[in-house]
């Protein structure tokens, strides 16, 4: 029955994170006065690129990394609950709690920066640096909003988290911290102005450069179900959960919707501009926001 | 500690790029400690090729000089050949020209604002602007038969009259686009993220800059108030009311700056442009026969106001139909060698794309 | 600023914008600096040259804009095609330098003093300088390249104009509705 349930919550996150993603490509195409490409687009593209084969090869390293990605984003989707009430959906997260599931946000990265680090490629390496330079500045007040939000409840279950926003969700409880998180999870989301990773004019597509066929659709399919669970995260976190898979979804569609309209009207920072950013302004109100619990 | 130096191209395939060159960089982490400009991917030999061509066949060649604007090099080709086999072009004919050439010059801004503002990955003002573009592009489509190459500017007038009701869809356009320019104001220009990225970077400033032969927006955004279309007049432009906008810091946002003006100033043009324009008169002058169409043994230089800086002709005639010597120099081949490789050295690998665009480099003038 | 140049030197008028003065290759450094220090023509903006390949020599041009850039002058300077150096101008303007090189390349100029003569378009070149008069770019192509077969359905399109003509004069002849 377990099994039954983790599967259907990842085949939820694989088709809601590529819906998200073709929606993502028709809401940006339509802020630029375009009709972009159908729905149907992003899921048939992850599937043509699983049955071809790679151009490249590095060696059984280059190869790891996109596997551990991909392990990483699987288990954060497993590990967060979908609905706040039930038996179903709920993954194994009474097996672990927020703290396992930020050590498993870390875990992505740093398996692509061992991936990447052996493909040799000047821009494979600098993206990757960049991500996890950024990584250090967008953890810092994501980390602050996640302990405010832990002490609130006094405790790191999901479940209690959940339980005491019943009657005000954290967002309008704790602002500042909402603030916070929420400008670190643009950063995480890889939206402008924080998206230096893969930035084509300067760095090509970054740490994804050399990667091709199945591989690259690994990487595409882990980041759509990691966008996901990072949806996830934010409504458990800030807005109480879902009672059932139509808030789930109407509540994770708001979110995305405020992060794609927000990162198409911003321009890119350069790495070392959002670093000082995020260290000041996030950190600075979610420091604020836990001196005010 | 000693640190690695790695050395990358920065293009020809790069979507950072400023078209078909690339940059050689040595980069220290991701800071650039020696840049070199390497041009030749896009070398057509046109100088070479228009040696050997009677006048018309050169014309259909000197437009594809320049991509994003081809109409200044149809201007500087029609007045050095008027120039030297002294022919006089009609004032309507004039009107014309100055028309096309600020329709072009208002495109290539909105072309720029795309590069500028994709350097930084605001993609949404490009394709705002791209589709601008085209509106005008339709128009040109209209009055000469071509939309990027318009082989319009002939020596001794221009092609084809006007369309039926061609102004008054013009001055519908300059209402749209005037209307247009607040919101890239608001979306681009008054950015606070562009202009966190773009104050303080590329800078060029100093006294000497007018020594080492820069031009446009080089030049204004550093506080010259230079522009050929008022320095050194060609056409019309010293019977119509302009300003030359200037600002004072010389980095990247500046010289947006500039060009943010300089697409009103366009506009106001345009718009004296369609008031003035006589509305009867030939366009085209009564020119030799094709074979018989020769320029004298002499030489000339012209240079008119790009949007990019000053683009000059040299062209040398032998007494025979064919021109014996044209050279061009489009502002891109100083901005490109001279001035960008010490700009770049210093600076992140995130602001070459940025200082490309804003210099305006445009790799087929320098390679003809 | 017109003055001294006309006290000093031959200047010939081409538009009331536009001068040019012819100097030798000897005398060109110490023109140049007398300009640049006595005139407000202080910036090279082109450093053009011409083939006159009967007369047996390149005119060089450097083309001189002042500070105002409203008046442009042009200094001439005709060289042996054989005997083929020139000083550089590099220490003077900076922009020289990648001139300088692209002439060097096109013409086979070399100039005395410029640090930077390789290649600037062309890449291991060692044919004759292409811009020169005497390369011929067509025999070049027919020794470097092949050229590909049109398409069989592909018309000649001399015949075709004189089709054409033909069809054109004989409808001129017999008028429809006659």
């Amino acid at each position: 029955m377990l099994l039954l349930d983790l599967l259907l919550m990842l085949l939820i996150a694989y088709g809601f994170g590529f819906l998200y993603y073709g929606l993502y490509r028709n809401l940006s195409a339509r802020v630029h006065g375009r009709f972009g490409p159908s729905l149907a687009q992003s899921f048939s593209d992850s599937i043509k690129l699983f049955v071809k084969e790679e151009s490249t090869t590095f060696g059984w390293m280059f190869y790891l990394g996109p596997v551990i990605m991909a392990s990483g984003a699987v288990l954060n989707v497993l590990f967060i609950p979908f609905l706040n009430q039930g038996e179903s959906l709920q993954g194994l997260s009474s097996y672990g709690n927020l703290i396992v599931v930020l050590y498993l946000m870390v875990l992505g990265p740093l398996g692509n920066a061992l991936g990447v680090g052996s493909s040799g490629n000047p821009f494979g390496v600098m993206g990757v640096t960049r991500g996890l330079t950024r990584l250090l500045a967008l953890e810092l007040p994501f980390y602050l909003a996640a302990i405010g939000v832990m002490i609130d409840a006094g405790s790191a279950d999901f479940g209690i988290i959940m339980q005491a926003q019943s009657t005000q969700s954290n967002m309008f409880a704790h602002p500042l911290l909402f603030a916070a998180a929420f400008i670190s999870f643009l950063g995480f989301m890889g939206k402008s102005p924080f998206d230096v990773v893969g930035a084509p004019q300067e760095v090509y597509s970054g740490p994804a450069t050399e990667f091709s066929g199945k591989f690259l659709a690994l990487l595409m399919s882990q980041s759509a179900m990691f966008s996901f669970a990072k949806l996830l995260l934010m409504v458990n976190l800030f807005w109480g959960g879902a009672d059932h898979l139509g808030e789930l979804v109407a509540k994770t569609f708001v979110l995305f919707v405020a992060a794609t309209f927000i990162g198409s009207v911003y321009a890119r920072f350069s790495t070392v501009q959002s670093v000082e950013f995020l260290i000041r302004i996030p950190t600075l109100l979610g420091i604020v926001g836990l001196a005010l619990l | 500690m000693e640190r690695k130096v790695i050395t990358i191209y920065h293009g020809p395939q790069h979507p950072g790029i400023t078209g078909n060159m690339s940059v050689e960089l040595d980069l220290m982490g991701e800071t650039i400690t020696r840049a070199r400009t390497h041009v030749g991917y896009l070398h057509r030999g046109f100088e070479k090729l228009i040696e050997r061509r009677t006048i018309i066949q050169a014309f259909t060649i000197v437009c594809r000089i320049c991509v994003p604007e081809p109409d200044p090099n149809e201007a500087n080709f029609a007045l050095a050949v008027e120039r030297l086999a002294g022919i006089e072009v009609s004032e309507r004919a004039s009107y014309i020209r100055v028309m096309v050439l600020e329709m072009a010059r208002l495109g290539a801004q909105l072309l720029w604002m795309a590069g500028q503002s994709g350097s930084v990955g605001l993609g949404t003002v490009g394709q705002w602007s791209i589709y601008d573009r085209d509106l005008i592009l339709d128009l040109f489509e209209q009055l000469t038969g071509g939309r990027v190459y318009h082989m319009y500017i002939y020596p001794g007038g221009v092609r084809r009259e006007l369309p039926d009701g061609f102004l008054e869809r013009l001055s519908a356009l300059l209402d749209y686009l005037q209307k247009r320019l607040d919101a890239y104001d608001r979306l681009f220009f008054d950015n606070a993220s562009f202009q966190k990225r773009a104050i303080g970077v590329g800078v060029v400033r100093g006294e000497e800059v007018l020594r080492r032969g820069f031009s446009g927006q080089v030049l204004r955004g550093c506080g010259f108030a230079r522009d050929l279309r008022r320095d050194n007049p060609y056409l019309l432009y010293d019977q119509l009311e302009f300003d030359i906008p200037t600002q004072s810091a010389g980095d990247v946002y500046a010289r947006a700056l500039v060009r943010r003006a300089e697409m009103r100033e366009s506009i106001r043009i345009l718009r004296q442009v369609i008031a003035q324009m006589p509305e009867e008169g030939a366009i085209m002058q009564k020119l030799p026969k094709h074979r018989k169409f020769t320029l004298p043994k002499e030489d000339t230089y012209v240079a008119v106001e790009s949007a990019r800086g000053e683009f000059g002709y040299y062209m040398a005639g032998d007494g025979s139909e064919m021109i014996r010597r044209m050279q061009v120099k489009g502002p891109s081949l100083i901005h490109a060698f001279s001035l960008l490789e010490p700009l770049l050295v210093g600076e992140e690998l995130s602001n070459v794309a940025l200082i490309m665009n804003s210099l305006g480099i445009c790799p087929p003038e320098i390679e003809r | 600023m017109m003055s001294y140049l006309e006290e000093h030197y031959e200047l010939i008028h081409k538009t009331p914008r536009l001068f040019a003065l012819h100097v030798t290759r000897e005398q060109l450094l110490d023109t140049l600096h007398q300009i640049t220090t006595h005139t407000s023509f202080d910036t090279l903006s082109q450093l053009t040259c011409t083939d006159w390949i009967e007369e047996e020599r390149f005119e060089l041009g450097y083309m001189l804009t002042n500070a105002l850039r409203s008046h442009n002058l042009m200094l001439k300077c005709s060289i042996a095609r054989d005997k083929v150096t020139m000083p550089s101008l590099a220490l003077l303007f900076a922009q020289a330098e990648v001139m300088e090189r692209e002439l060097h390349e096109m013409f086979g100029i070399g100039f005395e003093g410029n640090e930077t003569l390789y290649d600037f378009a062309l890449e291991g070149w060692c044919d004759i300088p292409p811009m020169r008069r005497e390369f011929d770019t067509l025999a070049y192509v027919n020794a470097h390249y092949d050229f590909r077969e049109g398409r069989e359905d592909n018309l000649d399109v001399k015949e075709e104009i004189k089709k054409r003509k033909a069809a054109a004069k004989s409808a001129k002849e017999t008028p429809s509705g006659a």
